[in-house]
């Protein structure tokens, strides 16, 4: 039996949601979450590392290599497979042309196609590395595997129109056993227990949702079992709360504070308002920024005002005028807010006078 | 419009109650407040249809000639509504009047700014007179009296302020990070030239180390070994030769002469002349020496320089990359200000909404604001018989009235002509809105302040206009006043 790890998109050095309270401490973390996932190969090995790109979010230091390179070299049991993708591309006076790795690595150094065998355990991993930021044409459309029995592994990097676009189709017939991909954040299967994309090994901005790990497998008698090991700090979440008219600023406030208690005070919020609040009730959204690691507030929440019947009432005046200006066409997203920012001005301030009073 | 007849069922504390109102003056006579107030608001929902309880009856009314039926029952599951044109047997939506040709479809709004009239009410007569500022222009600029577009506009004022302030935070906080990466980027400069003085000091030292043209210490210095070294070579041969003839000398002499004297000279001159060259040959060699030393010496200092040279290499290679990584992520958190915060969206939004209303208001203010003051002057010399010639309004809102011999601001009229002008107002703008069609006005113990003479001329004024008058009161003297003008009046008790 042949045991693998297969990660992507590491992106040592990025800086998360700079100019937050959080940003350096995520920087941190992404480094931390690599050397953790060392430490636990180190703990329990693998027969194999793949890491499909990315590994760097710029072009690495000389530094950073040699960080990299300790945390491998402890490793000795494990062969690591290594490419660069488009963040960490092979530019020209790139370190990693001339650096050099611990016996049990194997980097990808050009664009060219190559297959590193390993005799001893029948493994073949075929691979390359990008040599440009912006690589638009295909390059593992036509690679087939050699026809020797064994483990055969493509190390892959890209898959849409921006980055190296990949026909999956023809690659999950082309004969792998496994292909490794990286370029996606969001961790997703192509084909089953065949072709995956690990996803980055840590979310790194507010549209990387869901979990966010490393994909662990195993090869025996031609067959591959693969399954996704979440391992990062902390998660990005899309946090929808539901407003009403009994919505106070207090109630809204709480409510956030008990979902982010529930949720994790630790994981990176979107706020996202949505319902129909009473028009007398105005929610300061802005309060609700120190509530928790808020990255974004997204008020989609209307005042809980019957439009149509607004405008019969108030026909042949200002109100009635400004609501038929947005009647019956279809608004952009700012017209929408417009509407009802406008009309809750205009009705909040009305002045009422003696011989308005209702019953 | 003229309400001809309505039908309470239930509504509020009256249940089952007809009242039948004629086309001129009617009196709605009742002590208790709430039972008028429950009459006024009966006809309203009845012609609007919304109500937040349940209630029902019937409302007869005549319109553009035509008899009209509206019959309500918010009683029931389904709630039930039904307008019925009697003249032509035809069945209209009910619930879409202020759509319909009927009574000039009013809505709600315009019932209240028009129909609807109450005298205000206040501490002080500049309180009065503040308000009817108000309502004037409120209704200029808005059609409605009751909207105060400086409240308005400073409300949306606050709400953008709360999203600039997040955007200004915002964009304080990606230009405190752009500074950073950038004191980064200068640092790393700086460092680059720093380290590229250094190597180029490094390069001053080792071109120090050649001499002109195309050779170098090295090669001079090895010159001079190869030649002290051939020296050294010559000489030794010349003291082996100089040893050889002597000792052959002093050999020969010694064989052919008798005596051992002149090989014996012969051999100390030699000897001499061996020791001259032996001092000769040691001076060659320590300078052989000398020279090695400073060949080996030269070879070091070379060899260091140029370990500098390349280690000072890789810090450069090291640092300019670091450098346009920074760069590169400079120009991402430019290129990424361009995008629009979420906040600037609310922003643009606040902004559309203010432009808007103020482009409808200007549009109203063309249509009704001169139209106003000249139609409030007109029905002020109705009903106040001429008294009030015209009523003057200059852009400060600052009402004067031209009595024919005198212009009298509003702070000095008494408080009836204030009143007054506060009814013209509303009857203004009930001209305004409602077009050709005369409204009915229900006017809320308007004439309790009234002197019989004030009241006769102000209802023979409204009721000459084809108009239709219904008076609430709960005073016996505002009824008096009201039966002595001598204007067929229809006293309707509830």
């Amino acid at each position: 039996m042949i045991r693998f790890i297969h990660l992507s998109d590491v992106h040592l050095g990025a800086v998360p949601d700079r100019g937050c309270p959080w940003s350096h401490e995520r920087e941190e973390e992404i480094w931390e979450t690599f050397r953790r996932v060392i430490a636990g190969i180190r703990k329990n090995p693998v027969d194999l590392l793949f890491i499909a790109g990315d590994l760097f979010h710029r072009q690495p230091l000389l530094g950073q290599l040699r960080q990299v390179n300790e945390w491998f070299a402890a490793i000795p049991e494990t062969r690591i497979f290594l490419m660069a993708g488009d963040h960490d591309y092979i530019k020209e006076d790139s370190f990693y042309r001339t650096f050099r790795w611990a016996p049990n690595v194997t980097f990808f150094d050009t664009q060219e196609q190559r297959c590193v065998e390993i005799p001893e355990k029948n493994i073949f991993v075929y691979g390359l590395s990008f040599e440009h930021k912006e690589v638009r044409t295909p390059l593992y459309d036509e690679w087939k595997p050699l026809n020797k029995p064994g483990f055969h592994v493509l190390l892959a990097h890209g898959g849409d129109l921006s980055c190296c676009p990949i026909d999956f189709t023809g690659l999950a017939a082309a004969g792998f056993d496994y292909v490794a991909l990286g370029h996606s954040h969001k961790p997703h299967t192509v084909c089953r227990d065949k072709i995956a994309y690990s996803g980055s090994l840590e979310p790194l901005d507010r549209n990387d949702l869901g979990k966010h790990g490393y994909i662990q497998g195993e090869y025996e008698n031609g067959n591959v079992k693969v399954r996704l090991v979440p391992c990062a700090n902390r998660s990005y979440q899309n946090l929808v709360l539901n407003v009403d008219s009994d919505t106070t600023q207090y109630k809204l406030e709480e409510m956030l504070r008990s979902e982010v208690m529930r949720r994790g005070g630790r994981n990176i919020y979107r706020l996202i308002l949505k319902g129909r609040v009473s028009p007398d009730n105005v929610l300061l959204t802005e309060r609700l920024h120190g509530l928790g690691n808020i990255v974004e507030i997204m008020d989609e929440s209307r005042p809980a005002y019957k439009i149509e019947e607004l405008y019969r009432q108030y026909r042949g005046t200002l109100i009635g005028d400004y609501i038929n200006k947005f009647l019956n066409k279809d608004l952009t997203v700012v017209e929408k807010k417009a509407l009802y920012y406008g009309l809750q001005a205009l009705l909040s301030t009305q002045v009422l006078a003696d011989d308005r009073k209702r019953l | 419009m003229k309400i001809r007849q309505i039908e309470i069922k239930d509504f509020g504390s009256i249940k089952n109650k007809t009242l039948k109102f004629t086309s001129g003056l009617n009196v709605l006579y009742d002590e208790k407040e709430q039972m008028r107030e429950e009459v006024r608001t009966f006809i309203e929902k009845m012609l609007f249809g919304n109500a937040e309880f349940p209630y029902a009856g019937v409302l007869w009314f005549e319109s553009g000639g035509r008899n009209y039926r509206l019959t309500r029952d918010l009683h029931r599951e389904t709630p039930y509504s039904e307008l019925l044109c009697e003249t032509s047997g035809e069945l209209i939506d009910a619930d879409r009047i202020c759509d319909s040709k009927v009574a000039q479809g009013i809505s709600e709004s315009v019932f209240e700014n028009a129909i609807c009239i109450a005298p205000l009410k206040g501490n002080t007569g500049s309180e009065i007179v503040r308000e009817v500022q108000r309502q004037i222009a409120g209704f200029q600029w808005s059609a409605d009296r009751t909207v105060d577009l400086r409240r308005t506009s400073q409300r949306l004022k606050m709400t953008r302020k709360g999203y600039q302030v997040q955007v200004e935070r915002r964009k304080k906080a990606d230009q405190l990070e752009k500074g950073k990466v950038s004191k980064a980027i200068r640092r790393l400069r700086e460092e680059i030239n720093d380290l590229e003085d250094q190597k180029q000091q490094i390069g001053e030292q080792q071109s120090a180390l050649k001499t002109s043209g195309d050779s170098n210490g090295f090669q001079i210095l090895d010159g001079r070994i190869s030649e002290l070294e051939k020296k050294n070579r010559t000489q030794i041969i010349i003291m082996c030769a100089t040893v050889i003839a002597v000792f052959s000398a002093a050999i020969y002499m010694g064989m052919n002469m008798q005596t051992v004297v002149p090989a014996v000279l012969v051999g100390i001159a030699g000897a001499l002349v061996f020791m001259a060259e032996t001092n000769f040959e040691m001076r060659t060699v320590r300078e052989l020496e000398k020279r090695k030393r400073m060949k080996s010496r030269w070879l070091a200092k070379q060899n260091k320089l140029q370990d500098g040279r390349n280690e000072l290499d890789d810090e450069l290679h090291e640092k300019n990359t670091a450098l346009a990584n920074l760069t590169e992520e400079l120009q991402e958190m430019e290129e990424y200000a361009y995008l629009p915060l979420i906040d600037e969206i609310e922003i643009d939004s606040i902004n559309y909404a203010m432009d808007t209303i103020e482009k409808l208001s200007a549009r109203i203010y063309e249509k009704t604001g001169n139209r106003l003051v000249e139609t409030m002057s007109e029905i002020l010399r109705g009903i106040t018989g001429g008294e009030c010639r015209e009523l003057l309004i200059d852009e400060d809102f600052h009402i004067r009235v031209d009595t024919g011999s005198d212009l009298v601001s509003i702070e000095n009229l008494r408080l009836i002509t204030v009143g007054q002008i506060y009814l013209s107002l509303r009857l203004a703008m009930g001209e305004i809105l409602c077009g050709a069609e005369k409204l009915p006005v229900l006017l809320e113990e308007m004439f309790g302040a009234y002197d019989l003479e004030n009241a006769a001329q102000t209802v023979a004024w409204l009721t000459g206009d084809q108009r239709q008058v219904i008076v609430s009161t709960g005073k016996k003297k505002e009824l008096e006043i009201l039966k002595n003008t001598g204007i067929a009046c229809n006293t309707i008790t509830i």
